[in-house]
């Protein structure tokens, strides 16, 4: 019998640590994580800054760096507790471990807003025209710019041309959010060995808007510059 | 483990020589196997790991015991180390005037029996807007996969060489005389690190995947990412590889 070879790797490789990942958040509070990030408050001595508000409504692009899986998963609650429309990118590979958590979250529904992003990258085009149209029509999408997880807890460069291209082809604000501390309780190296105290903070950023009116085309000189100014932000961010 | 990061010692740059140690009630230390060298790990929290230099192999005076840095510039020092170096050639495996980069130990492949999409330019996101209805209505991306394959790995200047060593799920007996088949390097068009799990290739629209026994996946990252220049230059065809 085929499988898709997604399936196989997750089956193979992933089982044991999304029941790691989900036993942990379960044991941090669970549904009850999203109301305040209580436990995150208490174990990871996690702190909110925001210099600015993620909008409640309008279109808007949230831009994350990859830290952990730890830490990522406090930055989706922060981002879903002002926007519970938002639509997440993620690597077909990890839907499994995000629709388990999500479930684990007591956000089943939001496993509807996945947006799949294929490594045979001509195969995105289609979720990221999902992703412009829910822009478009006033939704928010967070997104890891990144594309990967950091290796060695700095911010990847260059980034991936997916949040620029939505922000210059849809015009909508962009909200960079950073998260800092996540890479020692998790590094990606030692993935399957979360610790349980840490020190994190997510700082949320002013908006960042690259062009006025949505663009009609955009060339490839055109994403560079903007996915090098969004790298400038959320470094900033991060030494900030 | 940290050998997944640094998969090459940063003092004697020697290719998967560190072992990471952690016993309960023990130091966590890293140990290189060829120069000797002894880090002891130290978690900074909110912050990152730093490496001290416990014992000195005597291979360089450059570092010295108490010298300590962080993970990252460890890291940085090691990538410092690397080149395109050829190794000696394994028998009846390359041409004429092939170099050989690395070899890998034992290695399981998966590959896709068809390939999602035969298209085989890949398109950037601002290409695609000139006529993206031409790509979106595709088939199915969840191609089907089943052959597994046991074997070893090789990356030359030219091609990456699979070389199948023992029963696949279709041929459960081992081929007495395994044929190796090879990705020429114009062809691959990635080659990402699936988090510390394993190698993804996508060579044309076909996707492969590759779990090492003992090898982190960043190295072979790394040496690609070392020849795409190379590759670029000679045929005009650009590899993607994940960050290293």
């Amino acid at each position: 019998m085929h499988e898709p070879l997604q399936k196989i790797i997750h089956k193979q490789y992933q089982k044991k640590y999304q029941a790691l990942l989900i036993g942990l958040v379960k044991r941090l509070g669970g549904a009850r994580l999203r109301l305040g990030l209580g436990w995150a408050r208490i174990f990871y001595r996690l702190k909110i800054e925001e210099d600015a508000s993620i909008p409640v409504k309008g279109g808007c692009l949230v831009a994350f760096n990859h830290v952990s899986d730890i830490a990522d998963t406090m930055v989706y609650l922060v981002i879903h507790h002002r926007r519970p429309d938002v639509y997440l990118f993620s690597w077909s590979l990890n839907i499994g471990i995000i629709s388990g958590l999500l479930e684990a979250l007591g956000l089943p529904e939001s496993g509807e807003h996945l947006l799949v992003a294929d490594m045979r990258r001509t195969l995105n085009v289609n979720e990221l025209l999902r992703a412009r149209q829910v822009l478009l029509d006033g939704g928010c999408v967070a997104i890891a710019p990144e594309g990967e997880t950091t290796w060695d807890g700095r911010l990847q460069s260059p980034l991936a041309p997916g949040a620029a291209w939505l922000a210059l082809h849809t015009a909508v604000p962009i909200i960079p959010i950073i998260s800092r501390g996540g890479y020692d309780v998790q590094p990606l190296w030692q993935r399957e060995k979360i610790h349980l105290t840490g020190r994190i903070r997510i700082r949320i950023g002013q908006p960042l808007v690259l062009c006025e009116q949505p663009l009609e085309r955009v060339s490839d000189a055109q994403l560079q510059t903007a996915s090098q100014r969004l790298w400038q932000v959320l470094a900033e961010l991060l030494t900030c | 483990m940290i050998p997944d990061l640094l998969w090459r010692c940063p003092i004697c740059a020697s290719n998967d020589a560190l072992r990471h140690s952690q016993r309960w009630l023990h130091l966590e230390v890293v140990d290189c196997t060829v120069c000797g060298t002894q880090w002891r790990v130290r978690r900074v929290v909110g912050d990152n790991y730093y490496l001290k230099i416990a014992r000195s192999g005597g291979y360089t005076t450059a570092f010295l015991p108490g010298v300590e840095l962080s993970i990252s510039a460890w890291y940085d020092l090691m990538k410092q180390t690397v080149h395109l170096e050829a190794l000696p050639e394994p028998p009846n495996l390359l041409e004429a005037g092939e170099r050989l980069y690395l070899s890998s130990g034992q290695a399981t492949l998966w590959a896709e029996a068809q390939p999602a999409f035969s298209r085989v330019d890949p398109l950037s996101p601002a290409a695609a807007e000139i006529n993206p209805l031409s790509v979106t209505d595709l088939p199915g991306t969840e191609a089907e996969c089943g052959r597994v394959v046991l074997g070893q790995l090789f990356l030359t200047n030219q091609r990456m060489i699979w070389q199948s060593s023992s029963a696949t799920e279709e041929h459960p007996k081992p081929s007495a005389d395994p044929q190796p088949f090879t990705f020429p390097l114009h062809s691959v068009n990635g080659i990402y690190a699936i988090l510390n799990l394993g190698l993804s290739m996508v060579v044309g629209m076909r996707l492969y995947y590759l779990r090492f026994t003992n090898e982190s996946p960043l190295k072979w990252v790394t040496y690609v990412a070392l020849l795409a220049p190379q590759v670029k230059a000679e045929s005009g065809h650009h590899i993607r590889t994940s960050h290293y």
